[in-house]
């Protein structure tokens, strides 16, 4: 197997301003990630986790450490060249959404295509094969403030294929869902990681999401905690997670 | 906490808001009352070289402006209350009724309606004398006086209170359709034109375009009309224009969208475009009104100036030419030339009066043929026996130029030479009082033989004059005015002559002189082009601001909307080339539109005249300045904008 993310003793020190009070957020972090797998990341409030998500994506930059992704090391990226490697490569799922407004569920889909010029006939028929895929080609044509949060997740999810990428991060994915649309994202999820072998790191802080992924890496003040691995069925991968989060301390659902 | 302090707190968390409506109407405001500064203006009115034609030049700017205040007005009144509907939603939500909503907007908006009244007539009344002073020393108008009406206030006080009415009485109207769900997500459904009717849109460019061609083809037809004429088809421009810009702007966007390989590889920008059509459209309608006038008055006033420096240089081929007697040219040139503006030329020419004692002391004025050469720069040779006819007029027809031949030969006086050699029509020297249009021409030695042997022959001399820079010799033209009158001396026969021409002596030993010439047209057009330098500075300046507002007041949606494309991995630069290219369109799609309207208008104008080239000159001038000058707006624009949007 080959190791799709690599991370590196990375650190990550805000610096205040004002009193030069710096706040270490993440402290030497390693972590490494195979191809197919299907990992969360958790934590409590204030853990690091969206942090590390920003450094793992290329918005942010670590302080020190190194990030390599399909063998791409983004620290010796410029600005340009990491938002060309985003839309390359990665995928990204938001809690928010994220989608344009201006542009139908079709349009916001084809959009990191349309970003790389792909051609146009191949921009329909992939996209149509995606949204088929979730359920959500019959609605192509609305706009996102018309149809539910669920709806607009799998748009977003399938905005974040469009590209084939070597990985999807994602931001709190079922954070401003209900259970049941919270359910059939995850299964999604699932089904992309299975059929088509894509790698996913998804951030949250739902026990229930998280029981859907193969591994669950914990964090704590800024350091990995533990992690564990699911070997059996759903329902105890569940049971697993939650004494973990009970013996790591902190609020999950309650904070 | 009571209602009052959430009113407050809301007042503050929106602040912006109001404030850029507020900022908005005041602006209206203030154009409108600077602009009905000039409309009332007394001594415009009182002057009579205006009083026939202020209708006209004021008729197209009057209905630009009202188009103007009422589209701008509900721009930024729907901008506002689209805002607030979030707002609205919420307060419903929590159990407001359509009637304290609609007693918020009346409230709301009646504060903000006489506030901007009071800030807009405030500014105009300070920048219209600023505006005044400003115009006056560009253009170097002296006989208008700047005046502060009542009318102007009572106008701008009344036009401003209807329309703002009006704007909150649709508002109110709209309020009894609220739903909650609508409005709770207004801010984010699109604010798309509705479908395009190609019907509708091919009717309304048609009628556009028989507007524009009634217009040029009817007026000037029947003098009587032409007001009207003008009126309704300026109406009718405007309006037509407006469903021309809605109706073929979306059915192009609609049209793109059917060829999906254009239509995706500039999806941002046409969605985005799309997206906000129904404010987009208002704005280029705007913008595109005031273009119109803008380039059809600048070219007009460019048109004055160069006329005015035309006809001076025209009809003076020389800077300075005057009748000398009585007084040395030495004592003269001394009073002409300085240090700063020597003379760079001088030439002499005689010139003899010959006074016909048989025909009512009938003047003819003779010269010799080599000194006019030398004078004119142009070899003229007269055989002996022979003269030559010089008209310095440029008569057009063969029929008119025999007609002025025979009237001189009928008159010529008997001196032995009566053999026409031939006629020229050609401006010379310049312009003087003192010798008519027209010179007869002698050989040289006719011509000293005829000095000579007649007594009734009285010769002066003309100087002509070069100096280093015509526009400072001013000072110059007028020391030597009044030099030549105390000195120059007066013969009975020069008597009779200036009593029948119903001058006075100095009128008829004035100097002709460039200077004189440009002063005098610029002055007598000096109430016009302080109009039209009025109307087109102040439409200008709109222009400029109403591109300013529209982009700073959605900065914050799309800062939100290219915050998202970042993160899915879009670049700076292509960030930028959207933004360029939208800017694009609301930088030069109006303009482009605006200046071929207004060439429709120039030609309509100037049809009649015969400097018709001039004119388009001056126009298509104006219009590459301008677009020149909205090219480096937008270079500016485009990065500011682009670097707000993208921060850091």
């Amino acid at each position: 197997m080959t190791s799709v993310l690599e991370v590196k003793n990375i650190v990550k020190i805000y610096d205040d301003e004002k009193d030069q009070f710096a706040t270490k957020a993440l402290n030497r972090i390693n972590l490494k990630i195979e191809k197919g797998e299907l990992v969360a990341i958790m934590g409590p409030s204030g853990s690091g986790k969206t942090t590390l998500l920003n450094l793992l994506s290329g918005i942010d930059s670590p302080t020190s450490g190194t990030i390599h992704i399909a063998n791409k090391e983004l620290s010796t990226m410029n600005k340009e060249e990491l938002a060309l490697f985003r839309r390359q490569h990665l995928g990204f799922v938001f809690q928010e959404f994220n989608l344009l407004d201006s542009l139908s569920l079709k349009e916001n889909v084809m959009l990191p295509m349309i970003l790389e010029k792909r051609d146009a006939v191949y921009m329909e028929t992939k996209t149509k094969e995606i949204m088929s895929t979730f359920g959500i080609y019959d609605i192509a044509d609305k706009y996102p403030y018309s149809i539910s949060g669920g709806q607009q997740q799998r748009a977003a999810v399938s905005r974040a294929l469009a590209n084939d990428p070597s990985i999807i991060f994602a931001d709190e994915p079922t954070g401003n869902l209900d259970s049941k649309s919270s359910k059939t994202i995850m299964e999604c999820f699932e089904k992309i990681n299975k059929e088509m072998e894509t790698t996913i790191v998804v951030v949250t802080h739902d026990v229930f999401a998280a029981s859907y992924c193969n591994k669950v890496i914990f964090i704590k003040d800024g350091i990995l905690d533990s992690q564990i691995v699911k070997k059996g069925n759903r329902k105890d991968f569940l049971d697993q997670i939650i004494d973990c989060l009970a013996v790591l301390g902190g609020g999950t659902h309650d904070d | 906490m009571t209602i009052k302090q959430i009113a407050v707190k809301i007042f503050k968390s929106n602040l912006k808001r109001y404030l850029f409506y507020f900022l908005c109407n005041s602006f209206a405001v203030m154009v409108f009352f600077m602009f009905s500064t000039l409309l009332f203006n007394e001594s415009l009115h009182r002057s009579k070289e205006i009083e026939e034609g202020i209708n006209e030049a004021v008729m197209i700017p009057t209905v630009a402006l009202l188009i103007f205040s009422i589209f701008f007005i509900s721009y930024a009144h729907s901008t506002f209350i689209k805002g607030r509907k979030k707002e609205f939603g919420l307060f419903m939500t929590l159990g407001m009724s359509t009637r304290d909503i609609r007693k918020i907007i009346l409230v709301e908006n009646s504060i903000i309606a006489s506030a901007s009244i009071c800030l807009g007539i405030i500014a105009g009344t300070l920048f219209s004398r600023f505006f005044f002073l400003i115009i006056m020393s560009l253009i170097g108008v002296k006989s208008v006086s700047f005046e502060l009406n009542v009318n102007s206030y009572l106008y701008s006080i009344g036009l401003f209170s209807v329309i703002f009415a009006i704007a909150v009485a649709v508002t109110m109207v709209v309020t009894s359709k609220f739903e909650i769900v609508k409005l709770l997500k207004e801010e984010r459904t699109s604010k798309k034109n509705k479908r395009a009717n190609p019907v509708l849109a091919a009717i309304a460019f048609i009628a556009l375009l028989a507007s524009l061609y009634i217009l040029y083809a009817y007026f000037g037809t029947v003098p009587e009309n032409d007001g009207q004429l003008l009126l309704f088809c300026t109406i009718s421009i405007m309006i037509t224009l407006y469903i021309t810009i809605s109706q073929l702007g979306s059915f192009c966007l609609n049209i793109i969208k059917r060829r999906p390989s254009s239509y995706y590889r500039h999806l941002l920008l046409l969605t985005n475009l799309d997206y906000k059509f129904k404010q987009v459209k208002k704005i280029i309608y705007l913008i595109t009104v005031m273009v119109i006038v803008t380039i059809f008055y600048i070219g007009f006033v460019l048109y004055i100036f160069l006329g005015a420096e035309k006809a001076a240089t025209d009809l003076h081929p020389y800077d300075i030419a005057f009748v000398q007697t009585g007084v040395s040219f030495d004592k003269l040139s001394a009073v002409v030339a300085t240090k700063e503006n020597p003379i760079t030329e001088h030439k002499t020419l005689e010139v003899s009066n010959y006074f016909d004692s048989a025909n009512y002391n009938f003047r003819t004025v003779i010269v010799a043929d080599d000194q006019l050469s030398a004078v004119a720069n142009k070899p003229i040779q007269v055989e002996k026996g022979s003269y030559l006819i010089l008209v310095q007029l440029n008569l057009q027809g063969k029929a008119e130029q025999n007609r002025m031949i025979a009237d001189i030969q009928q008159d010529l006086p008997n001196i032995g030479i009566d053999k026409l050699q031939s006629a020229m029509f050609e401006r010379l020297i310049n312009d003087l009082k003192y010798i008519d249009n027209s010179l007869i021409v002698l050989n040289s030695a006719d011509y000293q033989q005829l000095k000579s042997n007649t007594s009734e022959v009285q010769t002066a001399e003309i100087q002509f004059l070069n100096m280093k820079d015509w526009k400072n010799s001013k000072d110059a033209v007028i020391k030597l005015e009044e030099k030549l009158s105390a000195a120059n001396k007066v013969t009975p026969e020069f008597e009779q002559l200036i009593q029948r021409r119903l001058m006075t002596e100095q009128e008829f030993f004035q100097p002709g002189s460039k200077i004189g010439l440009y002063d005098y047209n610029k002055q007598g057009g000096g109430l016009i082009l302080y109009l039209v330098t009025f109307i087109s500075v102040l439409f200008f300046i709109a222009t400029v601001i109403i591109l300013l507002l529209r982009l700073f007041s959605e900065l914050e949606d799309e800062r939100k909307n290219y915050k998202k494309l970042f993160k899915i991995g879009i670049t700076e630069k292509e960030i930028r080339k959207i933004i360029a290219g939208e800017l694009k369109i609301l930088f030069f799609a109006a303009p482009i539109l605006g200046i071929v309207i207004s060439l429709v208008y120039t030609s309509t104008f100037f049809k009649e005249s015969g400097m018709d080239l001039e004119i388009y000159r001056s126009s298509l001038s104006i219009s590459s300045v301008y677009l020149l000058f909205q090219l480096i707006y937008y270079f500016i624009v485009k990065r500011k904008y682009a670097n707000q949007i993208i921060g850091d």
